[in-house]
């Protein structure tokens, strides 16, 4: 049972990745939006 | 207790060691002023070299005194000379008949020394005027290096080449930095497209610079372009090498959306703007920069 | 030596030392010091990676992006509906760890509990039960519905937790840039007004309550909190050791009953219960087929063994 659920983690991560999710979350991370962390 | 050392030790070298790695991480956008160390090293020596010309009148203030006093009666007939102490020298040969040798010796001696001075000032004035960013005055004087937009060559993003010859052609520029995962910066597109339609009729423009585009990355330009299209913002978008200076300066800006106003001088005219300007305060700060940027301009 | 020291188990250790780890994992999570003093982001590829705890990436000592964070800005990207990068890395972390990351390794957590050893009156969060179910829906909602529904023409969404809830954002991120930097300073406006005033409030509120936030609020324990019955680091009781005194129970913070329920969602594994017990029969626990639904299994030949008599 767990040993799925930690497969399944592995997979969304690396299926993730493979999407361009993980660019898209540094992107963000890097340069400060304002509004979406509450200020203004 | 061993303990409480080991782990007050390994504290104490994390620390150390995130102080450390940020020296070099957090530097990496840090070093686009090596150009304007350089302009500081001149601007010293220079100063260094004016102080001592300075110097050599306050010996003798009362004498030099009295020798601009009769320089100015003769001022029409002194002849034009680029060199100050060469011009010093000049004039002493027109008035000499007002003083005694002694003083004609240390006025003459006085006027060589700040004419060698001079000659050493000349070069490193030119190559400070140089240095200064498009947007200083040609006269490369010793003003305080007033905040401008670094020069840039680049193209916008339906492939034209631009560069910072757009600010000479406008009264007031107003710069936006933006990007597309920004979803605040993508509202006040449309506001930004107003602004550029009025701006138009007063001799201004909007430009903008999506920093992901940066470099030219294909994606990131039809990224960009469609959202543009999307809010319907027709002003020009504007991209450059990440590596240059103007790269370096859109490199240092942490917060978006943030907005510049330029004179034609191509000088940053105030402080930055944060935030997007479909909030009413931002936009009229912006506004009150405008109208400062446009006043100046008119005056000029 | 005290490694060797046969009356002091690991798990009593373990919750000895909680507030030390809590201080390491704050500090790790926000390595870039000296960027509180320039006023600047960590923009390096640590960022590529979430944090475990609950970390604004707006925080200038911020070594990676926060969870949360990451989650809504690609759900509200508008290339992307769903996150399986960010989902894959809470269920391998929620496995692994489950809500032990809550009590040992998130900076927020530890935060409410250094107010509340502020000391004035504490009141229990007993009866106020039914409140911890609000996370969840903070979790379905504001995470990850508004922001893939409500989008604009682009098909982005803001990401509504962090924009109008999350305390942390306020705490380490839009303060300290604040001060340092003017042109921030400038742009604080009505919603920062608005996020300071849940900031305050939640600060007032840990000083009475223990842990509000987690109980009530916080997206990531709620998402935690379904891992901990099939986490692989649970609580144990031995039945051989526990008299059923009820000082463990009486001890929780998070009104968690550990004989009955040793791996209830509510329970963020700060042993606690390990210390009070004058048994040692609580202790933490890491290994496979643990709790929850396996115990049954385990159970199952026991009871086929009384049918047959």
């Amino acid at each position: 049972m767990q040993v799925l659920f930690l497969l399944l983690g592995l997979a969304f991560l690396v299926c993730g990745v493979m999407r361009g999710e993980a660019d898209t979350v540094l992107n963000k991370a890097i340069k400060l939006c304002l509004e979406c962390v509450g200020i203004g | 207790m061993n303990f409480k050392k080991i782990i007050t030790l390994l504290l104490a070298f994390t620390l150390t060691l995130s102080l450390a790695a940020c020296g070099s991480k957090g530097d990496g956008k840090g070093d686009g002023d090596t150009q304007g160390a350089t302009a500081e090293e001149i601007y010293a020596q220079i100063q260094e070299l004016a102080d001592k010309e300075n110097a050599i009148m306050e010996e003798n203030l009362e004498l030099w005194q009295k020798l601009f006093a009769a320089m100015n009666e003769k001022r029409d007939e002194i002849p034009d000379e680029s060199n100050y102490g060469a011009y010093l020298l000049a004039a002493l040969d027109l008035v000499k008949d007002k003083f005694t040798e002694d003083e004609l010796k240390t006025l003459t001696e006085g006027s060589e020394q700040i004419r060698d001075l001079e000659d050493q000032i000349q070069p490193l004035q030119e190559q400070y005027a140089a240095l200064q960013p498009a947007g200083n005055g040609e006269d490369g004087d010793m003003n305080d290096a007033v905040p401008a937009f670094p020069a840039f060559t680049g193209k916008d993003l339906d492939g034209n080449d631009v560069d910072n010859s757009i600010f000479s052609q406008n009264a007031v520029t107003v710069v936006n930095f933006w990007f597309s995962g920004c979803k605040p910066c993508v509202a006040e597109l449309g506001e930004l497209n107003a602004l550029n339609e009025t701006l138009k009729k007063q001799g201004g423009a909007v430009v903008g610079i999506n920093v992901d585009t940066l470099d030219g990355n294909a994606d990131a330009i039809s990224t960009a372009k469609n959202l543009l299209e999307s809010k319907g913002a027709s002003y020009q978008n504007i991209y450059f090498p990440s590596d240059s200076a103007a790269g370096d300066f859109a490199g240092d800006i942490m917060a978006f959306p943030t907005t510049y106003v330029i004179d034609r001088s191509g000088a940053i005219v105030g402080e930055a703007m944060l935030g997007g300007i479909d909030n009413e305060d931002n936009m009229a700060a912006l506004q009150e920069l405008i109208d400062q940027a446009l006043a100046n301009d008119s005056a000029n | 030596m005290w490694a060797l020291d046969k009356k002091k188990p690991f798990s009593f250790l373990l919750a000895r030392w909680r507030g030390l780890v809590q201080a390491c994992a704050a500090l790790l999570t926000n390595l870039h010091l000296p960027n509180f003093l320039t006023g600047t982001l960590y923009r390096g590829a640590g960022k590529t990676v979430c944090v475990p705890g609950l970390n604004c990436y707006s925080c200038p000592g911020a070594a990676g992006a926060c969870p949360i964070g990451s989650f809504q800005a690609v759900v509200g990207s508008s290339k992307f509906s769903f996150s399986y990068y960010i989902t894959g890395i809470l269920i391998l972390l929620g496995v692994l760890l489950g809500r032990f990351i809550c009590g040992f390794l998130c900076p927020f957590g530890w935060f409410q509990e250094l107010l509340h050893k502020i000391p004035t009156k504490k009141l229990s969060t007993k009866r106020l039960k039914p409140l911890t179910y609000l996370k969840y829906v903070i979790l379905a909602v504001m995470v990850f519905l508004l922001p893939v529904l409500v989008v604009n023409e682009a098909g982005m969404g803001d990401p509504f937790f962090c924009k109008y809830l999350c305390p942390q954002g306020v705490l380490e991120g839009a303060i300290p840039l604040s001060l340092v930097n003017s042109s921030i300073r400038a742009a604080l406006g009505k919603l920062f007004s608005w996020k300071l005033c849940v900031l305050i409030t939640v600060v007032v509120l840990s000083v009475v309550f223990y842990r509000p936030f987690c109980k009530w609020l916080c997206p990531l324990g709620a998402f935690y909190a379904l891992f901990n019955r099939v986490s692989l680091l649970s609580m144990h009781v031995d039945e051989s050791k526990c008299v059923s005194c009820g000082k463990c129970a009486r001890t929780c913070p998070m009104d968690v009953d550990v004989t009955k329920t040793p791996n209830h969602s509510e329970c963020i594994r700060c042993g606690k219960c390990v210390t009070a017990c004058p048994t040692e029969a609580v202790r933490f626990r890491y290994a496979f087929g643990s709790g929850g639904a396996c115990s049954k299994l385990s159970q199952k030949p026991i009871i086929e063994e009384n049918k047959g008599e």
